[in-house]
């Protein structure tokens, strides 16, 4: 019977109220949801032109540290030049340094040599000034006496 | 055995240098010789008199008299005529020529040992116990660092534990590598053969009896010859005029000091005495008191300046100050 009624209803161009109600709740909820998809279609379109600036950011970031990177690359290059020339320069003091220390010792020693050959000379030196010290010491002894039997004459 | 093992060289007058000069030396002789015997050390004790005072007993004599109660000691005095100091003196302000003085007792000693030290030293335990125990190494001079007592102490209660007293001390110095010097004039002991091979004490420098005691030592070092620390000290009875308490009132006027001029050149310069050091030429005869007298003779007196004996020691590598 319901179903002669509903057939009857959409001959006329009409349908039941419920059945009229819940089409008009699926259509709120089909609104709904599509509004809703509408709006993450948005936020999709939004995150992706965010992430596409973000990569376009991320990108002129790379090129700008390639560019850095190859600059330091070409300074670590001279770096290196300067540090090989700095060496070698250093090598040849460090030889300079030891000839001259070597040179340095010797002449110390030679020095040495010549301060304890001048102590004994000055020993000797020494000795000779108290001989002669000690003869005229005795000279005079000698010639006291015979001055003073002189003089008694 | 027979005969002694060591022979103690001492050198000294009667002339009361330091006050209590004969006090000094008869303590400390019987000291050592009696700490010896206890040991098992068969000794003798060499007296060198030098420029003996004239008009005065020798000490010699006064030796002989002191230790005449001890049983076992041998005594071996020798006096040196008092000309042999003014023909061999290079300084006038030198009464005493103490190092050829010891030359003279060395060369006359007899043992295998010999030890030159002074009339006021007395041997530590340690340095008996050395010598005792026969370790000694020939080749070697052995070396020992001198304490000095309290001026003053009283000298009739000296014993070991008394002596190494820190309380009794004025100095208690180190001795370090490669001369061990310090005080060197008051304990050198060596093998005779060592002493024979360096001929004792420079006697080519007399102007100056300062620095010989350190100048063996330096002479001894270049001769490739080994110094060591014997392992004690040995003690030194203080006294007014000694070196070392008196030495500072001469800094300024250092040629006209009793001991010579400080300043010559004895750490760096060395000598080669002649063949006949120690008087070995001098004619000698006993007096009737039992003592070795060496008569006075111009053959036994070596030139009065031989430069061609001034010599420099041969240097060794460095292991210390030197």
């Amino acid at each position: 019977m319901k179903r002669i009624v509903t057939r009857t209803l959409a001959h006329l161009g009409l349908a039941p109220a419920g059945h009229v109600a819940r089409l008009r709740e699926e259509g709120e909820r089909t609104t709904q949801k599509l509004h809703e998809i509408e709006q993450r279609v948005v936020q999709f379109k939004a995150d992706a032109e965010l992430w596409k600036r973000r990569q376009e950011e991320t990108a002129r970031r790379a090129g700008e540290q390639e560019q850095a990177a190859a600059r330091a690359t070409a300074r670590a290059e001279r770096a290196e030049a300067r540090a090989e020339e700095l060496k070698a320069r250093g090598d040849a003091l460090a030889a300079e340094a030891k000839e001259m220390r070597a040179r340095l010792q010797e002449a110390n020693r030679s020095a040495g040599t010549v301060r304890e050959h001048l102590m004994a000379t000055e020993t000797k030196l020494d000795l000779i000034e108290a001989a002669l010290q000690v003869l005229d010491a005795r000279t005079r002894a000698a010639v006291a006496p015979r001055e003073q039997e002189k003089l008694r004459t | 055995m027979s005969g002694p093992a060591l022979s103690i060289v001492v050198t000294g007058r009667n002339d009361s240098y330091g006050g209590d000069f004969n006090e000094r030396f008869f303590t400390a002789a019987r000291f050592n010789l009696e700490r010896l015997r206890e040991h098992g050390v068969a000794c003798e004790l060499v007296l060198a008199e030098w420029n003996p005072v004239p008009g005065k007993p020798t000490l010699c004599a006064l030796l002989a008299r002191e230790l005449r109660d001890m049983s076992g000691v041998a005594v071996r005095p020798v006096v040196v005529a008092p000309e042999y100091h003014g023909a061999m003196t290079q300084n006038p302000r030198l009464e005493y020529l103490e190092y050829v003085a010891k030359n003279v007792g060395i060369r006359r000693s007899t043992a295998p040992w010999i030890l030159a030290t002074n009339t006021d030293v007395l041997l530590g335990r340690a340095v008996v116990e050395a010598i005792a125990g026969g370790r000694l190494a020939p080749g070697t001079v052995y070396r020992a660092p001198r304490y000095d007592l309290t001026l003053g102490v009283d000298q009739g209660h000296l014993a070991w534990d008394a002596l190494e007293d820190p309380a009794n001390h004025v100095r208690r110095p180190v001795l370090r590598p490669p001369l061990f010097s310090g005080g060197s004039g008051d304990f050198a002991l060596a093998h005779r053969s060592t002493m024979e091979e360096l001929r004792g004490y420079n006697e080519v420098y007399r102007a100056a009896r300062v620095g010989i005691d350190l100048n063996f030592l330096v002479k001894a070092y270049g001769a490739g010859v080994p110094i060591a620390d014997i392992g004690g000290p040995v003690y030194h009875i203080n006294h007014v005029g000694s070196l070392r308490i008196s030495k500072a009132m001469f800094r300024d006027k250092q040629a006209d000091s009793p001991w010579g001029d400080m300043r010559w050149h004895s750490r760096h310069v060395v000598y080669n005495n002649p063949d006949q050091w120690g008087l070995g030429a001098a004619p000698s005869r006993v007096l009737p008191d039992g003592s070795t007298y060496l008569d006075f003779d111009w053959a036994a007196v070596p030139p009065l300046v031989e430069l061609r004996r001034v010599v420099l020691p041969v240097r060794r590598p460095a292991s210390g100050e030197a």
